[in-house]
């Protein structure tokens, strides 16, 4: 690895990294803000349901 | 007496002595197991089959001689079919890992899922640390994915980029995973006043339905697998562990996964990654700035949590304690306890364990996808 590093090469694979990086960030919190408002509603469903059971 | 001879007719006393040097790292990792407690389910299986892979001529290993042609040897075997074919390993493990996990905490209080996204943060800093030291986008993302802190995804991402370095990548997992009280509490202080450590959080939980936590794994497992289909393997594993766990219908089926499928699979797992653990593929300096970049993505993970709490902490009323977002890892439990274990040194009164639990099942979560994720990304920069 050493005996064949390019600075350019490096610096090209640094930018890729970049990309990857806000891409792979953005889409973790997707999911994540996906999967909270998922469990709200599952909440508000599943409780009002709940509710009238026990009325 | 020559045909005995014959046999290490071609081993070079240098080979020789870098098999010695893996035979004594072997012993290292078995001792680190048995002595420290080390991660010992993973680590005594790597030792071990780290002195196997080394010995010379190991009957483990495929070996070629001119009377029997190729003899095919169990741990290479092992290797191919069950990790470089079809990642069947790591994935199994999955199931069982999704059944001991409860998502209660997190269910009810979703917010925490946040932590689980931002605590992710470590990973994406290390790769591209990795690329700027030389490593090309594969292994650079292998190596990152250290800082997911879950050994069978790291196990898993770096065999399907088929990094050289599968072996330096597990050992540096599992090392660090065992070492998250040591690691996680200096970097939670370098983020941190004594002020921020001391912020109080009351713990109100809501009720989880049953069918909210039957639906959650499929859910999780559309979602994931929408955003980034890569995931599908790895979350839908985990999740049909966690369905089979809530369903409450196969108790026998989730009992046999938390237990002997987990075991079986952890027993078989370590000794298999150890096939690359040989002479050759380990001792390089590589190995060494793994381990060095391992160690920086657990710390940066804890940090991007406890910062990401910080910044929460601006738009809320009642402030979440920043120490909470660290434990947005997947190293569960430990890295809840260590959280707890914080706040309690801080004020006897704050116990921040479910809060910290819930972030860290939700690590869980992020851990996976970010794999999933970056499966998915990066090829197509390839």
């Amino acid at each position: 690895m050493f005996e064949n590093y390019s600075w350019d090469t490096a610096f090209a694979n640094f930018m890729d990294s970049l990309e990857v990086m806000g891409l792979g960030m953005g889409g973790v919190f997707v999911v994540m803000l996906l999967l909270m408002a998922a469990i709200t509603i599952l909440a508000k469903v599943t409780g009002k349901k709940k509710d009238n059971e026990n009325k | 007496m020559d045909a005995f001879l014959s046999t290490y007719s071609g081993l070079e006393p240098k080979d020789f002595l870098m098999q010695l040097v893996m035979m004594v790292i072997g012993g290292l990792l078995i001792y680190l197991a048995v002595k420290k407690d080390m991660e010992p389910t993973l680590l005594l299986p790597m030792g071990f089959g780290a002195i196997l892979v080394n010995l010379p001529v190991s009957g483990v290993l495929t070996q070629h001689s001119d009377a029997l042609g190729e003899v095919t040897g169990i741990i290479e075997w092992l290797f191919d079919k069950g990790i470089e074919v079809s990642e069947a390993l790591p994935l199994f493990l999955f199931i069982g890992i999704g059944a001991m996990i409860d998502f209660g905490p997190v269910l009810s209080n979703p917010r925490m899922l946040l932590f689980g996204a931002a605590a992710q943060f470590g990973i994406f800093m290390t790769f591209s640390l990795a690329t700027l030291l030389g490593f090309d986008l594969r292994d650079a993302a292998s190596i990152g994915i250290i800082g997911a802190a879950d050994g069978p995804t790291s196990i898993l991402v770096s065999q399907t980029f088929g990094s050289a370095y599968i072996s330096a990548i597990a050992v540096a997992a599992y090392s660090y995973m065992a070492l998250v009280p040591i690691i996680q509490p200096f970097a939670i202080k370098l983020a941190t006043t004594k002020k921020d450590r001391k912020i109080r959080m009351t713990y109100n939980p809501k009720n989880v339905s049953k069918t909210t936590r039957i639906l959650f794994p499929i859910i999780v497992t559309i979602i994931a697998g929408l955003v980034a289909p890569a995931s599908v393997a790895l979350v839908g594993f985990l999740m049909f562990g966690n369905l089979i766990r809530e369903c409450g219908r196969l108790e026998s089926l989730s009992q046999t996964a938390q237990t002997s499928l987990a075991n079986l699979v952890t027993l078989f797992l370590g000794i298999t990654i150890a096939f690359k653990m040989q002479a050759a593929e380990f001792l390089r300096w590589e190995t060494l700035l793994i381990m060095g970049l391992g160690l920086f993505a657990f710390v940066f993970d804890s940090i991007s949590g406890v910062l990401f709490a910080k910044l929460m902490n601006l738009f809320l009323k009642n402030k979440i304690n920043p120490m909470v977002g660290a434990a947005g890892i997947s190293a569960f439990p430990m890295s809840a306890r260590v959280v707890q274990k914080m706040g309690i040194k801080e004020d006897s009164q704050n116990h921040l364990l479910m809060h910290a639990v819930g972030a860290n099942v939700a690590g869980q979560i992020g851990s996976v996808v970010v794999g999933g994720l970056i499966l998915a990304i990066v090829p197509t920069l390839l």
